[in-house]
């Protein structure tokens, strides 16, 4: 690969882009280890040019490039929301830890495809989830990995912890909640 | 066989799943045979073990394997799964479907939805769940352990409302002990001593209490002292901490100065993991570090003393009744292959005495599908089916609180749990919720979509905003009494089956007045609350949702508890009633059913410490019963 820019130099571009949009430093986006797993998401599912034009979009932009919006809530909880799905709250709590309820109404082809290759364990389909992706082989709604949604930068945010991971130890729940230095607003 | 002395590490025996087959079971004549290895099942096993019986236990879920990788794998398949509900980290399994709230949908009358395991009937639909896979709904149970108030036991009597039970707090509070020391429940007597609630002198709790979330701190500053009017009774609220089966620090005043040693992580191979609760905030669907109490730390110690064996993936399909006397002859199993397939071998399997351990609603369907019903002299096999009603309010305070971290729930408001205004309206206890909103809404992804998609924000603001906003809900759970009622019950359809050709559970569950007015109260309560803490109440209910519920020109969303039980009651007399207050049933000598379906009334605690006690209380009876039996020359009194 001579020509225009390296694999690397492109993974680099998306991750200073991410720091942007996501208000973490790009070492906080490295540190998570899902950088080249998310870019690669992010390009198997929209292309390689909807992603260099979103990142050359005015984030701020309203409307912005709604590729910005499907790639902020890949960072922050590891889930990757086609565009199709931008703004559907139904979609959104049906995919939230501790939520119970019954499913929204989704395109068939939003159905979620649980089938990862890390997963590929016979027996392991929950039900009503075994429908296929869109013919075309995008997928609109699926956690992109176990570790995705552990280093899900959303819990950093709130001062919190993934619901089932990276556990703060005995008691400290008793205490007040600190929010990195991020956080100007006073707690007690 | 290896065996094990009292100080080793509870584990579990390797090979312990596999140490016989569907077949070799077939061969043997059992003193008990088990259905269900959930909670229930696993305390019953492990007190007939220590009796010296042979037990059998078949369980419809998978569990070849009882290593950490299996448990691992449910955590992982959570962490990977898009619809992270109750059931998530367990397996799909066509061959013992359970329900999920994700499936529950509204129907028009008398055109019930048959795609998914529980069929309902209703406009009002639950969206309640158990679990079957081994272990039972104890993998997924947040944890609270209660246990019921005095005046529970003779609701009748006392205020004219439910059912009295054939039993009295006083006659089940050494059992309570007895299973508060087998699911390590961390709690102070001082915090529990309410509302008639006692204990011997000098009993102390296994271990210390939960520390209370931030979030009680701040609700308990407003709601400390608060005065309440109901039914001409005035009530002071406060926030209390909630018994929890949950490790945390043991206390070493228990037993007499002898202390408490926690049961940690239970796997074929010893790892040093669930001796404390680190905070997961994960307690449904799945402690990651089985700090939180489960069957399997039972099952684990019941299965290595070689008394107990276990069948795994047998569904228990019919009960053999011989008609001439009544008795239960065997258990038909189907035995399938794998999750993947339905192909099955059928074997019937044989005891001395049989245990229905299945929780409330797979015993009664067993019941049912065996055609018991025809044989019950009360006919309330499968009637007065209870959950508790969940009505939810939820706010946002005026500073961040912490929410999200700690444990599900560790603290809560319970001086409405009982009072003569249960005459009239029911009693609810009030879980604060330290996961937030997500219950209701699904916060805190529905938070990061709005702020994303709608508002449009980006960067600092959006991370600023997101911590602020999160760290400051409160949801308020209020876990209202529902009482029985024949008309709610479970039945089976001819036209309903499983992959198995399984009969599948029709549920009708109505939501009465009685508890409709505890709903209206409490969230009248709630907005009081939310005013005192300075709090904006963001709590709406939808109209069009299976959950809704009309009431006094209001509509409110009941959604399930998990709590299932009493569709066989235990009561006084055959008439009344499917057990007798040792959960043995009334028409069939040689069968007990074991288990929430035995709950006369369910008042406002989580069923399953009441449940573990009652297995307790019974395993003494089915102990006597052997000893009858297994000497011919003694009649049984």
């Amino acid at each position: 690969m001579t020509q225009g820019t390296t694999a690397e130099e492109k993974l680099r571009k998306f991750v200073k882009f991410s720091a942007t949009v996501t208000g973490f430093s790009e070492f906080d986006l490295w540190g998570t280890g899902q950088a080249e797993t998310y870019y690669k998401t992010a390009v198997n599912q929209e292309g390689p040019d909807a992603i260099d034009k979103a990142m050359a979009s005015d984030p701020t932009a309203v409307p912005a490039d709604p590729v910005v919006g499907s790639i902020i809530k890949l960072w922050y909880v590891g889930v990757w929301y086609g565009l199709e799905l931008a703004g559907r709250m139904d979609v959104a709590a049906w995919t939230a830890p501790g939520r119970s309820g019954a499913k929204p109404a989704v395109p068939d082809d939003s159905q979620p495809e649980e089938s990862q290759p890390w997963q590929a364990v016979s027996g392991q389909h929950q039900a009503g989830e075994d429908r296929a992706h869109a013919s075309d082989g995008r997928k609109p709604l699926f956690v992109v990995s176990p570790d995705a949604y552990t280093e899900g930068l959303l819990w950093r945010a709130i001062g919190a912890h993934p619901s089932g991971a990276k556990a703060p130890g005995y008691g400290s729940w008793a205490n007040p909640p600190t929010f990195e230095n991020y956080q100007k607003e006073e707690v007690s | 066989m290896t065996s094990y002395g009292d100080t080793d590490p509870v584990i579990f025996p390797a090979g312990a799943a596999t140490q016989t087959s569907a077949a070799e079971a077939a061969q043997n004549e059992w003193d008990a045979v088990i259905v269900g290895g959930g909670m229930a099942g696993s305390i019953v096993a492990e007190q007939l073990s220590q009796a010296g019986y042979k037990v059998l236990i078949v369980e419809a879920g998978p569990g070849k394997d009882l290593d950490l990788a299996e448990y691992e794998s449910y955590l992982s398949r959570f962490y990977g799964a898009v619809i992270k509900d109750n059931q998530s980290p367990y397996p799909f399994n066509p061959n013992a479907r359970m329900p999920r709230s994700t499936d529950t949908m509204p129907v028009n009358p008398g055109t019930p939805r048959d795609d998914f395991y529980l069929v309902q009937e209703d406009k009002y639909c639950t969206d309640t769940t158990f679990t079957r896979v081994l272990g039972g709904t104890s993998m997924h149970w947040e944890g609270k352990a209660l246990r019921m108030l005095p005046e529970d036991f003779d609701l009748r009597t006392k205020y004219g409302q439910g059912l009295n039970w054939p039993l009295s707090y006083d006659d089940l509070e050494p059992y309570y002990r007895q299973a508060e020391a087998e699911l390590g429940v961390a709690a102070e007597v001082e915090d529990q001593t309410y509302l008639g609630m006692h204990f011997p002198k000098g009993y102390v709790f296994p271990m210390h209490r939960m520390p209370p979330s931030y979030l009680d701190q701040v609700v308990a500053q407003g709601v400390d002292g608060m005065r309440v009017n109901l039914a001409d009774d005035d009530y002071t609220l406060q926030v209390r901490s909630f018994p929890q089966a949950r490790n945390g620090v043991p206390n070493a005043a228990y037993d007499g100065g002898k202390g408490f040693v926690p049961v940690g992580a239970v796997s074929t191979s010893q790892v040093e993991e669930g001796e404390r609760c680190q905070g997961n905030t994960n307690c449904v669907p799945i402690c990651p570090v089985q700090a939180k109490y489960h069957a399997g730390k039972t099952l684990a110690k019941a299965l290595r003393k070689g008394n107990v064996k276990i069948v795994t993936q047998a569904v228990a399909s019919k009960v053999e009744i011989n008609e001439q006397n009544q008795r239960v002859t065997g258990i038909t199993i189907k035995n399938y292959q794998s999750l993947d397939s339905d192909r099955y071998e059928t074997y019937t399997v044989k005891g001395t005495v049989y245990i229905l351990c299945a929780h409330a609603i797979e015993n009664a369907r067993l019941m049912l599908a065996s055609d018991m019903q025809r044989m019950s002299r009360s006919k309330l096999i499968g009637c007065n089916l209870m959950d508790h009603a969940y009505l939810l309010s939820w706010g946002l305070l005026p500073k961040p609180a912490g929410t999200m971290r700690g444990t599900s729930c560790t603290g809560g408001i319970t001086d409405l749990r009982g009072g003569r205004f249960r005459g009239t309206q029911a009693g609810f206890g009030v879980d604060i919720h330290n996961d937030g909103w997500g219950w209701a809404t699904g916060s805190p992804y529905t938070d990061l979509v709005e702020l994303v998609d709608k508002q449009g924000l980006r960067g600092p603001e959006l991370r600023r905003t997101l911590g602020n906003q999160i760290s400051r809900q409160l949801l308020l759970a209020f876990m209202i009494d529902l009482l029985p009622d024949k008309s709610n019950k479970v039945t089976v359809d001819e036209r309903y089956k499983d992959a198995l050709g399984n009969l599948k559970p029709v549920v009708s569950l109505k939501i009465p007045p009685y508890t409709m007015r505890g709903a209206a109260f409490a969230r009248k309560l709630a907005t009081d609350i939310f005013e005192k803490l300075g709090a904006e109440d963001r709590t709406t209910y939808d109209k069009d949702s299976y959950s809704a519920v009309e009431h006094d020109g209001q509509w409110y969303n009941i959604v399930g508890g998990n709590h299932l039980a009493g569709t066989h009651i235990m009561g006084t007399d055959p008439a009344n009633s499917v057990v007798d207050h040792t959960q043995q049933s009334w028409d069939h000598d040689n069968l007990y059913l074991v288990g929430p379906g035995s709950l006369p009334s369910i008042g406002t605690s989580n069923i399953s410490l009441t449940m573990a006690a009652l297995a307790f209380r019974s395993s003494t009876h089915i102990v006597r019963h052997l000893r009858a039996a297994k000497a011919p020359a003694t009649v049984r009194s």
